[in-house]
């Protein structure tokens, strides 16, 4: 059964494209197809971290939304950026595909200005699961509670839920929680992202898991390096020695054994 | 003459809210009454720094769209909020005032404003209605991110528009979006406020560079702050570092916005 996971965060900067693009990238680089649609239209930023220029994004989410394209014309295969881009060679071999959301700025106001057929999203991913017989859908989303959320959280199999040990995402997240469970999401998990140094990283987690009554997933280093790094590339592919990467294969890892097993992938090895 | 700030950033987690709640504080600090509304509607963040709890909110800014209550009955004077620490600790109270207009932080309320939607000539009286009722010297907009029906009608009414954007290609790449907007929309004033940057980062560069890239003036090249971090938005930093290299760069900003 191919899985949905959708990655949310109730504010922004919790690390939710990044992660996604590392996750995504781990899982597809263990043999698995993976795609990730960006959903994030009023601020998309997913395709910045597979080094697509602005110019070269001719098809987007946002025109199969409008009914121009069928969703496959707007899911770019990561080969085509691996052939241009030797610091994303890696992603040569990866049965990866990435919906991105246009970043021009009439095409986002014209978004916003009509709006559109919700149902349309929903057929897109379950089109793009059929057509590139996934394994895994990740959705990356905009954050708080918008009409994207709520379909994917409404769709997914796994909602991973990020967040920072702040106070404003402490209180986002328990509101995130309870939409989740009223949509009645199969299976929640945390994740605790940007956590400096000083914390006591293990009673943070248990402070987080008794207060949401949800399971933290991974526990995520505050790094000046994965700062620094940015948007720019893969982190966790260039630098898989790093506790960031590190705990990133290992969450990538429960994935795919425990929380969202595909059975799907068996049957092309 | 009152001003209409508004503070905005393409992705999350720039430090709108912080930034906000900071120069809001400061300019309240000056003497100046100070309004701040959260718009954000969507992830509503900025009433957590001001110590303003759900069960203390009166009304919100969903209560006023909905036609419950006038926009006035929405401010909460949360002044003296800034005058201690979690811990106790007594701060300097700021000889002015700031008012809150918070957004509800209740699920139902929140996917209600989503489902039913709202009139936006009904937000824009309510932003006029706040500087008369009030008599406010400065209304301050926190926004949610990237470009929404909110945005576009706050930069829109505003006299000055910061942009906040942490040195990152996502964030480039959006402010580029954002300025474009605001200047098809004519604001009057508009700064850019690089945040949480790598302390490893050439400052006076990364200033150059942006300003070059945007043709627009980097008010602050802000460091990513351990303190900050620490505080965790358990207050307002300003208040509780008042001598913090941060907080005298963004005292020079909220200086500069009342010239």
């Amino acid at each position: 059964m191919p899985s949905i996971i959708s990655v949310h965060s109730f504010r922004g900067g919790t690390g939710k494209s990044n992660l996604t693009a590392n996750i995504a990238t781990q899982i597809a680089a263990r043999g698995f197809r993976v795609a990730i649609v960006d959903t994030d239209i009023q601020s998309p930023g997913l395709h910045v971290l597979f080094g697509f220029h602005e110019g070269t994004l001719d098809a987007s989410l946002n025109e199969y939304l409008w009914g121009q394209i069928e969703i496959e014309e707007a899911a770019y295969p990561v080969q085509a950026i691996a052939a241009r881009d030797q610091e994303r060679a890696f992603l040569y071999d990866l049965n990866l595909w990435i919906v991105p959301a246009s970043i021009r700025t009439s095409e986002i106001a014209r978004v916003l200005r009509e709006g559109y057929n919700v149902g349309t999203l929903n057929d897109g991913f379950n089109r793009l699961i059929n057509s590139f017989q996934l394994d895994y859908l990740f959705i990356d989303t905009h954050p708080g509670l918008n009409e994207e959320t709520l379909l994917s959280v409404a769709i997914s199999n796994l909602m991973i839920i990020l967040l920072r040990p702040d106070q404003q995402d402490f209180q986002g997240t328990a509101v995130t929680i309870d939409v989740a469970r009223k949509l009645e999401v199969p299976d929640i998990r945390l994740i605790l992202n940007k956590i400096p140094s000083r914390y006591d990283s293990d009673a943070l987690i248990a402070d987080v898991e008794a207060t949401y009554q949800a399971q933290v997933m991974g526990a995520l280093p505050l790094s000046e390096d994965v700062a620094m790094n940015g948007s720019n590339n893969i982190f966790s592919v260039l630098y898989p020695d790093h506790p960031w990467s590190r705990a990133v294969q290992s969450m990538s890892d429960t994935i795919v054994t425990t929380l969202a097993r595909s059975d799907r992938g068996q049957q092309h090895r | 003459m009152s001003r209409i700030i508004s503070v905005h950033s393409f992705r999350g987690g720039t430090g709108k809210s912080n930034t906000t709640a900071n120069l809001a504080t400061l300019l309240a600090m000056d003497g100046y009454r100070v309004g701040v509304i959260d718009t954000d509607i969507q992830s509503p963040g900025i009433h957590v720094l001001f110590g303003l709890h759900e069960e203390d909110m009166k009304y919100s800014l969903n209560d006023y769209l909905w036609g419950k209550c006038e926009i006035q009955d929405t401010a909460h004077d949360i002044t003296k909020n800034l005058g201690s620490t979690v811990s106790g600790q007594v701060l300097v109270i700021p000889k002015g005032q700031v008012f809150l207009i918070p957004s509800s932080i209740k699920v139902g309320e929140i996917a209600r404003v989503l489902r039913e939607g709202y009139d936006v000539g009904l937000l824009n009286d309510g932003f006029h209605d706040l500087v008369e009722k009030l008599e406010l010297d400065v209304l301050m907009i926190d926004t949610h991110p990237g470009l929404n029906e909110e945005t576009l009608l706050s930069i829109s009414i505003s006299d000055a528009l910061i942009i906040v954007m942490r040195p990152d290609q996502q964030d480039y790449q959006g402010t580029g979006v954002t300025v474009e907007v605001a200047r098809k929309l004519d604001v009057p004033r508009m700064y850019l406020l690089v945040n949480k940057a790598p302390t490893i980062l050439d400052f006076a560069d990364v200033k150059a560079k942006a300003e070059e890239i945007y043709n627009c003036e980097v008010a602050a090249v802000l460091p990513h702050s351990d303190e900050m971090m620490a505080l965790a938005s358990n207050g307002v930093f300003v208040a509780q570092f008042p001598e913090h290299p941060i907080t005298i760069k963004l005292r020079n900003l909220a200086r500069k916005l009342m010239e």
